[in-house]
């Protein structure tokens, strides 16, 4: 097979381009005001710490390994049908990724004091974030080597041994970002065994997902055909993808109603509360029932497909969001059995505020310029 | 070893809060302005609460001090990943403000919330307050008050904390230092203790070192029946509620 760059010479390419620098500059901007005011304007509290750029940074991680982990289909597998799309993955593994830590540093307090994660880190390896700084740096490591293995035609051996130890190092990546979470017994909704496998089907999810949506819109900007067949293949691992998700999210969700650590009173919130609609209708309904309904019952072409992705995409993001917002929203209780009165009791609604959301927009904007970058200057795209 | 601890009695506790109050002044902790309080980002190292039991008319309630717990197995140390989170000699929980990155990983590992972030620098938020505060009195041609021409008072023992790092209740390890180089004896009844236990009104806290058989949290603990807060949580707090 062989593979081209774009011209990228085309008065689209640049507006594009242009567009994605307009959102880097308003990153920026409140990326800096950040540096400059502390995180003021955010809409973060001290009973919610964490807020969307927390849930932006665990959906790009969960899509770069997916994508990672789709890529050894061909290179370890040997399944040439899914050639055309597996260089690519790689590249956007490796960018979804950089995005993630770059909206890590976006959300730090002190985010000029982030080399102290290297110099610190391994003092307390009991820290699930320290490990997985070192994860991290090697995943993007190895992806990068991966990837450029996969130019040599003289090197299809390594290319196998590096594509499947890539494949684990990302899972190790994604269940690192569960332990994240899973770890934290202060949580209710956190605190699972689970939440590591969880993450891992999710990333598949995602990753798959966004992959047929990028590559779908790129073939389609650069006047490449599209294989109906490839994407239907990719439809396929999705839907089995989004059962599994959907099965893990109904066990966990037994365990936690049969009777909880917390008195169930996250459980209840994440059901009954005012972030309900986002679990019921937005992830459950939405983002889980509908794809696997398009994907099951419609029939079979490119744009099906591409709609189901987009509400997986959207449902595996609802999935981060109510986990990481009502899973911190709820006081804990301090005595067992004793509930907190009045004003500290209450649960604490997180409300997005606008610079968050702008450090998230520099990040997508920053990731797409790469992606265009990668494609005019590296021979990614197959030539047809 | 010497390894402290807190004993609260809630049969003494008024409610009073001093003690909350005598914790904001002794360690300089950030004043909350009411958008503050609106938004959950109240910066209490120690604060009164009312826990309860029950629905009307079968209520129990009572009135609880919460500060740090100091746990034998703090999670918000076990997370932090630059080590600025430590447990020093002394069983004490402390935070290095120098090495705080601010990814409030602690905050969401503290089962209960005794950790706060500086959304903005403290000492520089209120100076500026006072300027613009004393700036109206002098549009208005009146005498400018002396409390706004000083900065904000700021206890020269604590270090001041920046914007984007979290701080937390420190058992005024100040004092105690303070207290080791001058050779005076630490611990309840009689001798340097934090400023909420000296503060209290009614004797409700007892500071001392709980691996001392003949220290007064020690025989309080003997003497009482006492619970730790969420101690099935494996935490194992060093501040004990008897009531």
């Amino acid at each position: 097979m062989e593979y081209t760059k774009i011209e990228g010479k085309s008065i689209g390419f640049y507006g594009i381009i242009a567009l994605f620098g307009i959102l880097i500059a308003v990153g920026l901007y409140e990326f800096i005001q950040g540096m400059r005011f502390g995180q003021e304007d955010y809409g973060t509290s001290n009973i919610v710490p964490w807020g969307l750029p927390i849930t932006a940074v665990i959906f790009l991680i969960g899509a770069s390994a997916g994508a990672l982990m789709l890529s050894s289909l061909t290179y370890v597998f040997g399944k040439e049908e899914y050639k055309p799309v597996s260089r690519i993955s790689i590249f956007l593994a490796i960018l979804l990724l950089i995005g993630a830590l770059s909206t890590i540093e976006g959300e730090l307090g002190r985010p000029e004091r982030f080399m102290n994660l290297m110099i610190y880190g391994p003092q307390n390896l009991t820290s699930m974030f320290a490990v997985n700084t070192f994860l991290y740096g090697g995943y993007i490591l190895l992806s990068i080597v991966y990837l450029w293995t996969t130019f040599r035609a003289d090197l299809l051996k390594v290319t196998k041994i590096l594509g499947a130890a890539a494949a684990a190092l990302a899972i190790f990546v994604h269940a690192g970002t569960g332990s994240i979470f899973g770890f934290i017994v202060a949580k209710e909704l956190w605190f699972s065994p689970l939440l590591p496998v969880l993450f891992i089907v999710a990333a598949l999810t995602s990753g798959v997902a966004l992959l047929i949506l990028i590559l779908t819109a790129t073939f389609k900007f650069t006047g490449r055909s599209m294989d109906k067949n490839l994407v239907v293949g990719l439809g396929k691992y999705l839907s089995a993808f989004l059962l599994l998700q959907l099965f893990l999210v109904f066990i966990e969700n037994m365990v936690r109603t049969y009777g909880g650590v917390g008195g169930g009173e996250m459980t209840r919130f994440l059901f009954s509360g005012p972030y309900s609609f986002v679990f019921w209708g937005i992830q459950i309904f939405l983002g889980t029932l509908v794809p696997i309904g398009i994907l099951m019952l419609a029939r079979k072409t490119i744009v099906t497909v591409q709609v189901a992705s987009l509400l997986a995409v959207i449902g595996v993001f609802a999935e981060r969001f109510s986990l990481v917002i009502p899973g911190q929203s709820v006081p804990p209780q301090q005595v067992v059995g004793r509930a907190l009165m009045g004003f500290y009791g209450e649960p604490a609604i997180y409300s997005i505020s606008g610079a968050e959301f702008a450090i998230i927009l520099g990040v997508i904007g920053a990731i797409g310029v790469l992606y265009l970058a990668g494609l005019r200057m590296i021979k990614l795209l197959p030539s047809r | 070893m010497v390894r402290y601890g807190m004993v609260i009695d809630l049969d003494r506790c008024v409610g009073c809060a001093a003690c909350a109050v005598a914790c904001k002044a002794e360690n300089s902790v950030t004043a909350s302005t009411p958008e503050d309080y609106k938004k959950r980002r109240l910066m209490e190292w120690n604060r009164v609460v009312t826990v309860f039991k029950g629905k009307y008319p079968n209520v129990s309630a009572s009135i609880m001090p919460l500060i740090c717990n100091h746990c034998e197995h703090p999670p918000c140390v076990k997370v932090c990943p630059v080590d600025a989170t430590y447990k020093n000699e002394e069983g004490i929980v402390l935070q290095r403000y120098e090495r705080c990155i601010g990814c409030k990983y602690c905050m969401v590992a503290c089962p209960y919330q005794q950790r706060f972030f500086n959304f903005y620098d403290q000492v520089e938020k209120n100076k500026e307050e006072h300027r613009m505060e004393a700036e109206k009195y002098k549009k208005e041609n009146r005498e400018v008050p002396v409390t706004l021409l000083e900065i904000p008072y700021h206890n020269p023992d604590v270090p001041p904390r920046i914007a984007g790092i979290v701080e937390k209740c420190t058992f005024c390890r100040h004092r105690l230092d303070k207290a080791k180089a001058e050779g005076k004896k630490i611990g309840s009844p009689d001798g340097v203790e934090p400023a909420c236990t000296q503060a209290c009104p009614a004797g409700t806290r007892t500071f001392g070192d709980l691996d001392d058989p003949d220290s007064e949290v020690s025989k309080l603990l003997r003497s009482r029946r006492n619970y730790q807060l969420r101690a099935d949580l494996g935490t194992e707090p060093q501040v004990y509620y008897l009531d």
